[in-house]
């Protein structure tokens, strides 16, 4: 899905929902999401349905084993002994926990085959389910946010078995959880608690909400269209094939791919979150100006916040907890000290989160060295934690200044760069030629002698997009400032406010990148 | 906390129409007009006497001469036609030109990418957008180009490709827009380069091209087209919507496909496949078909030099077509069989070239020697022989192998730097023109 046909979908459904009865409205939502995904095919439309029927026949089960086994122990006259609730309860629990691990990877399972099956596997697997005869001829599509709606139904399901909230017993309105059309492309990942008493709500036409929804909507156009499209090109072009430029030119695409992907992401994000808060459904945000970041850890606590908090929750903090990692730490308690002791586990967590975040972007090994790029950086962070606590002490002046602030910032900035050059590279071995170009092999003349201007950006589009990234940079630094930009555009007068939101219109469409073949979907809808 | 301003819905609403409206007004008013395009709407739209309209892209502006048509037909001949005009376009200019006009015949004259690409470029719909009458005339055919190709956004600005870019611009799509009778007065055939446009939606390309040379430029060769398989659904559906917009207002269908140069035909084999299914469905649906490249020599004789390219014919070129049309339009509107005008099939067609259209040459390295691989379009029955002759800048040549039937050479790869290679190609029949040749600068 294009992001204007996300914006007019949006329009239109708004249009149908406010005009419908409210207690009618969810149900244009989930007709109106089903249909849009129904689009892509009745083959993507079927994994999306088995999806919501398994997790939500799965989550009534557990709970039900678990209300009989609650019922089985206070029925009767006498209360039961002890041992014997003990037994029901661990009973119980077993049989939910069969339940549970089953649909975890029954899902698990179609998301991995989708994604990471080797065609010839996958003929395989089909031939054995009597799918496609031995001619072959019949492909699996990966659905559309197959890993956002996975991931969102999965986390419904892990709370719903530790007992977070009960089960929904509506399959349509599961179905709108699952399904809602504009989270359907790259996320969020939403959590059932937060979205899906907004889904199903009555809302009233608020019109604070449809026009902040629309200029966020506009925003994200000008980001993903203006910004990321434009550097797409030139991306392209030198990491299809590096051989021919320096470190220079590298590192331009580097920062480029920086740009790119952020504007992407963040665009198309905006666009959703717009388009969910023109229908008065307030999504959890996932972004929150990640290059501004001081420390790695700083920088995945801003960026994709939503998949971040649902590592966190679902693997990291149960990873952290498990036994294993409960005696590791009280064994180096005695041996590595305390502070050691406490840091461990949540290195190994770190390390193992971003392992599983470099999987879920792709199976192969650049994707695999960038989680692990990442999860030792942030696990040696761990570790040195309580070092640069004591530095921080020692040295509060010099800490809490600005200039170390922006120092922290710089160097926050190029460890992330230097992982895109594993996250952007097909293959890893690229990566680190392009890494050794960058410092050993840089071609400076390369910048000057017209190789720059030759790769899809001329120097009309570097303007273009350097003014671009400047009114980014000015908002987001605005932002990060405390301001809140749609209540300060309100607070204008009406001649400047329309001007600024008629000049960025016009912007969106007169710079919007169309046409050359280059204009693509959003990155994060492969993943 | 910064103090907001209510916003009001009246105050919004103002806001989206102001926008709507500026969008509406840069559309129509913002973009570069193409001015025979301009003009030939304006005049239909003018006009209630067209009595043979003839429908589609520059393969009827540019080919079809109505006045030539007119004057041996007897029927006020208008073409109804803007360059890239696709199925979704000319429905829409059909309906349009309806609205004035209840032409007997109402011709659609298809070509190659009409069905082989359904998307119709923006091109054309700049040309055709801004003066479609009714809005609801110009969201069904904006909403029927998008279903193509998605490209909502960029079809809904137009101006944002073809935007005003000087005053000069906006000077002459204003008067184009409020004085198109005065413009043409000032600007009298609007000259343009070669073209000149002549009235009744023809414009005559006064431009001659050197076929030989643009096929060597082409490199030509049978892998050169792809993807012209059957018929699409969509495609079928506009067919159908094509034969109910005439039905419904009294006019008779009848769909042309427009000739084409030998080379071209030779070149896509998957071309005659997607010919015979346009056939073959259309004689299911009983809308009449002729093939214009598969025209007898007695009707028009297809030859190289009344085209500019592949498909588009020269001033020559249009003469000589449209008083073929004619002819057989007057036989044909009669009830006279026409048949024996064309060839039966393509296969039959291509049986009468005896000679070779062009020769596509190609060069590989294999250590030290560089071999030079050379191939033809050619009539089925014909058998090539091949002649490699290297040109040194000083202008003397060397034969490096006389004619035969080998089609490839092999020499030194030093002997080659900085000279050129021509291959040379002719029947081994003998048969019709002379040697074509393909060259290879290697630097």
């Amino acid at each position: 899905m294009s992001p204007f046909s996300l914006a007019a979908a949006a329009v239109a459904v708004a249009f149908v929902y406010y005009i419908c009865p409210a207690r009618l409205q969810w149900i244009v939502l989930l007709a109106a999401s089903c249909l849009l995904y129904a689009q892509n095919g009745a083959q993507p439309l079927a994994f999306l349905l088995l999806t919501a029927a398994s997790t939500w026949a799965a989550s009534l089960l557990i709970h039900r084993i678990g209300r009989r086994a609650a019922q089985a122990a206070h029925t009767g006259g006498a209360p039961l002994p002890r041992e014997e609730k003990k037994r029901l309860k661990a009973r119980a629990r077993r049989r939910q926990r069969a339940v549970f691990f089953a649909v975890l990877l029954l899902n698990f399972g179609i998301l991995a085959l989708l994604k990471y099956a080797h065609a010839g596997t996958e003929q395989t697997l089909l031939r054995l389910l009597g799918a496609v005869g031995s001619g072959g001829g019949f492909r699996l599509l990966v659905p559309l946010g197959i890993s956002f709606y996975t991931f969102q139904s999965m986390g419904y399901l892990i709370d719903v078995y530790n007992g977070k909230y009960p089960p929904e017993r509506n399959p349509a309105r599961f179905l709108l959880f699952v399904s809602f059309f504009p989270q359907m492309v790259q996320g969020p990942i939403g959590r059932y608690d937060h979205l899906a008493p907004q889904l199903t709500a009555p809302h009233r036409p608020d019109l604070k909400n449809i026009r902040y929804g629309l200029i966020l909507m506009l925003w994200g156009f000008f980001k993903k269209k203006v910004i990321a499209d434009r550097a797409l090109e030139f991306v392209q072009a030198v990491f299809s094939d590096h051989t021919p430029y320096g470190g220079a030119v590298i590192a331009v695409s580097v920062l480029l791919y920086s740009l790119q992907q952020y504007c992407d992401f963040s665009g198309g994000i905006d666009l959703v979150t717009g388009a969910a808060e023109v229908l008065g459904i307030h999504l959890a945000p996932n972004f929150k100006r990640p290059y501004f970041s001081v420390s790695l850890g700083d920088f995945w606590r801003r960026w994709h916040i939503s998949l971040g908090a649902w590592m966190r929750d679902y693997v990291f903090y149960p990873f952290a907890l498990t036994r294993p990692m409960r005696l590791l730490s009280k064994a180096l308690k005695k041996t590595a000290g305390a502070e050691i002791a406490r840091a461990m586990p949540a290195a190994l967590g770190n390390i193992l989160v971003f392992l599983l975040v470099g999987v879920w972007h792709g199976a192969s090994m650049n994707y695999v060295l960038w989680g692990l790029y990442n999860g030792v950086i942030l696990a040696v962070s761990a570790l040195m934690e309580p070092a640069y606590k004591r530095f921080g002490e020692t040295h509060a002046a010099l800490v809490k200044s600005r200039g170390f602030h922006i120092l922290r910032v710089l160097r926050t900035f190029l460890i992330v760069n230097i992982g895109w050059y594993f996250d952007r590279c097909a293959d890893f071995r690229d990566a680190l030629a392009m890494l050794g170009k960058t410092v050993f092999s840089p071609r400076l003349w390369q910048l000057t002698d017209g190789t720059l201007f030759s790769l899809g950006l001329t120097l009309k589009g570097f303007s273009l997009l350097g003014a671009s990234a400047a009114l980014l940079f000015a908002v987001s630094l605005a932002q990060e400032r405390g301001i809140r930009v749609r209540p300060w555009l309100d607070s204008l007068r009406l001649p400047a406010r329309w001007a600024l939101l008629y000049g960025l219109i016009l912007v969106s469409i007169l710079f919007s990148v169309s046409g050359s073949g280059f204009s693509s979907g959003f990155i994060y809808a492969m993943f | 906390m910064i103090p907001q301003k209510k916003e009001s819905w009246p105050r919004f609403l103002v806001f989206i129409a102001l926008l709507c409206a500026a969008v509406f007004l840069a559309n129509t008013f913002f973009i570069r007009l193409d001015a025979a395009s301009y003009m030939t709407l304006h005049e239909m739209k003018t006009r209630s006497d067209i009595e043979l309209a003839l429908v589609g892209s520059s393969v009827v502006r540019n080919q079809f001469n109505p006045e030539i048509i007119s004057g041996i037909t007897g029927k006020k001949t208008f073409n109804v036609a803007l360059p890239c005009l696709g199925m979704q376009g000319s429905l829409a200019a059909i309906s349009m030109m309806y609205d004035t006009n209840s032409p007997e015949w109402t011709v659609l004259v298809v070509e190659h990418d009409t069905f082989c690409i359904p998307v119709e470029l923006p091109d054309a719909q700049e040309r055709l957008m801004p003066q479609l009458t009714g809005p609801l005339r110009r969201l069904r055919y904006y909403l029927d180009l998008c279903s193509q190709d998605g490209e909502y956004f960029n079809r809904l600005f137009l101006f944002k490709r073809l935007h005003v870019e000087s005053l000069n611009d906006l000077k002459k799509t204003l008067s184009l827009r409020f004085d198109p009778d005065g413009y043409l007065e000032r600007h009298p055939g609007l000259v343009s380069g070669t073209d000149v446009y002549q009235g009744h939606g023809f414009v005559r390309m006064e431009l001659q091209e050197d076929i030989p040379a643009f096929l060597r430029s082409q490199h030509l060769t049978p892998d050169s087209f792809q993807g012209y398989g059957q018929l699409t659904a969509y495609s079928k559906q506009k067919l159908l919507e094509y034969k109910a917009l005439c039905e419904r207002n009294g006019s008779r269908p009848l769909v042309i496909f427009s000739p084409n140069l030998t080379a071209r035909t030779l070149a896509e084999p998957n071309f005659v496949s997607m010919k015979k299914s346009v056939a073959a469905f259309l004689d299911a649906q009983g809308i009449p078909f002729f093939d214009f490249s598969l025209a007898r020599p007695e009707l028009m004789e297809n030859l190289d030099p009344y085209y500019l390219d592949y498909f588009h014919v020269n001033a020559e070129g249009a003469d000589v077509l449209s008083a073929a049309f004619a002819r057989f339009f007057s036989l044909y509107a009669n009830g006279e069989d026409v048949s024996g005008l064309f060839y039966p099939s393509q296969e039959a067609y291509l049986e009468t070239i005896d000679f070779i259209t062009n020769v596509y040459a190609d060069l590989s390295y294999e250590g030290d020697d560089a071999l030079v691989t050379a191939g033809c379009n050619r009539g089925p029955d014909v058998t090539p022989l091949y002649r490699f002759v290297l040109e040194r800048p000083d202008g003397s040549e060397t034969v490096l192998r006389d004619y035969s039937a080998e089609s490839t050479c092999r020499i030194p790869r030093g002997a080659l730097s900085g000279n050129t290679l021509r291959v040379f190609a002719r029947p081994a029949e003998g048969g019709a023109g002379s040697p074509v040749y393909d060259e290879l600068t290697v630097w």
